[in-house]
């Protein structure tokens, strides 16, 4: 998987590309312990260009929720379609990360 | 006269001083000349007048290093080079051809037949010296590579023996397929992706009037998944699981697991689908931790998924789960089955699906439980196009008779 990262108005944004799976750990945790320096509002996950995740990448985000949890950060999961949400409805995983359509909407979401 | 060459070389590999050298020349005094002066450098020497008796000694002292003159009686230097390299055996051997024509087409030739080096029988004392260092230095790291590789290869063996003997554990922690209690017939099939997997499953009786049934799915594969497997299928051991609660209750071994089985730091997790059914009620309650593989096949062949969404197990450390209660009918078919099931992809990246999957089941609908499964896991199998699904695979099945 292809990892890019950029701003979008107030948040950090990664943009992912390609197979979400375990061989995506260690550029995974790589990325979001950069982003942990950083002070934005929102760390986005844009999954548009994914074309598949697996159980790792459910594990992988978990832990990006838990690793933020106690920073005044708000995550966020964009774009995510057809079998990708699928899989992340499954997961359940809307409850820890919510998924947005737009990385604008997800700015402009009120905290839960 | 020149010096020799001393036999230790300041190079980092450089050849031990008891190497041993096979010498092949019909000429005696050529060779014992060149034997000699390699005995002064304190390497062990091997002699041979013909092709035919050098590769006998080549095989059976295996030199470091063979210095072999072109024309030779019985065999020459270049057909004893072809027989070296079609030996697996020897096929390493270092061989230096040795020739008074050293044409460029000649040492092309005897270097394309297997020589790895050339030397002019009218070269130097001198080169001829440094050649043989050469040849032995090459000779030390091929060696060295060699003991490395045998060493792999052992090591390989004895983790390949640790994983079929854990491997044979797993399978010791899956059920015994028939009928587990009065009325109620129960079958499995199981394709872990690796050697070992981390799905596991189990149907065992809570009490003389309830059994408790369960598929999880450990993340990843390999050993550790299997190891975690292993675990929490000890802790949903009813012995076990009866120092929690009193009932066969999944809502509640769903959260004390979730409390036992935090998510690992390197993002390992279950999901996991946990059922009860009491035989007297014919009620069968039924919570899931992230698990989307649970359907029940009405005796009219109707089917319901038996899933609802809820984060898998660690993942909120306070989550609370619930349980689900439905009644089942003689005839009726509860299925368990992986993620990698329904999700094998075929060549082009689609998954099999739910409901392709949804439709296989219909087509096996009237053939016995014992041939579903394996017709299920045939069927996904045509799908991906090859035995070995990329998660492993696990299918289990209750069928509930009068």
């Amino acid at each position: 998987m292809q990892i890019a990262h950029r701003t979008h108005r107030t948040a950090d944004v990664l943009d992912l590309v390609g197979q979400f799976n375990f061989g995506a750990r260690k550029d995974f945790t790589a990325a979001l312990d950069k982003l942990k320096q950083g002070h934005s509002t929102h760390i986005l996950f844009n999954v548009k260009q994914v074309t598949f995740v697996d159980s790792a990448a459910i594990g992988l985000l978990a832990l990006a929720a838990q690793q933020f949890k106690g920073q005044n950060r708000r995550l966020g999961i964009v774009g995510a379609q057809g079998t990708v949400k699928q899989v992340f409805d499954l997961a359940h995983i809307g409850k820890l990360i919510p998924l947005f359509l737009t990385e604008d909407a997800a700015l402009n979401a009120k905290a839960a | 006269m020149k010096p020799d060459i001393p036999a230790t070389a300041p190079a980092t590999h450089a050849p031990p001083s008891t190497a041993t050298i096979l010498l092949v020349d019909d000429e005696p005094v050529s060779r014992l000349s060149m034997a000699a002066r390699l005995k002064r450098m304190g390497l062990r020497v091997l002699e041979a007048s013909n092709g035919k008796d050098g590769l006998e000694i080549l095989r059976r002292e295996r030199p470091d290093l063979t210095i072999l003159d072109w024309i030779i009686p019985e065999m020459d230097g270049p057909t004893v080079c072809e027989q070296v390299r079609l030996d697996p055996d020897i096929l390493s051997s270092q061989i230096i051809l040795m020739t008074s024509h050293d044409q460029p087409e000649q040492i092309a030739e005897g270097l394309a037949r297997g020589a790895d080096d050339f030397l002019s029988k009218s070269a130097s004392k001198q080169e001829i010296l440094a050649r043989v260092q050469s040849g032995l230095r090459a000779a030390s790291l091929l060696q060295s590579i060699e003991r490395t590789r045998d060493q792999l290869r052992e090591k390989q063996e004895q983790l390949e023996a640790e994983l079929r003997s854990a491997a044979k554990y797993m399978q010791s922690l899956l059920p015994v397929a028939g009928e587990i209690a009065p009325g109620i017939q129960m079958s499995w099939t199981y394709r872990p992706s690796l050697a070992l997997g981390g799905d596991l499953f189990h149907c065992t009786q809570w009490s003389d009037q309830s059994i408790l049934f369960y598929m999880l799915d450990a993340s990843g594969h390999g050993v550790a998944p299997a190891l975690r497997a292993a675990s929490l299928s000890t802790f949903l051991r009813p012995d076990n699981l009866r120092h929690y609660m009193t009932t066969c209750n999944p809502a509640d071994m769903l959260a004390e697991a979730n409390h036992q089985y935090p998510l690992t730091e390197d993002g390992s997790y279950f999901t996991i689908w946990v059922g009860c059914y009491d035989c007297r009620t014919r009620l069968l309650s039924y919570s899931t931790a992230g698990h989307g593989g649970a359907l029940i096949q009405r005796r009219i062949g109707t089917v319901e998924w038996l899933t609802h969404a809820h984060l898998p197990l660690g993942f909120e450390p306070d989550s609370t789960y619930e349980s689900v209660t439905i009644e089942i009918e003689p005839g009726d078919r509860v299925l368990l089955m992986s993620d990698g099931i329904y999700e094998a992809p075929a060549a082009t990246g689609e998954i099999w699906g739910p409901q392709r999957l949804t439709a296989a089941l219909e087509t096996h609908r009237t053939s016995p439980l014992g041939t579903v499964l394996p017709s299920l896991m045939a069927e996904a199998e045509r799908w991906h196009g090859a035995p070995i699904f990329p998660d492993d695979a696990a299918l289990l099945g209750l069928e509930f008779r009068s």
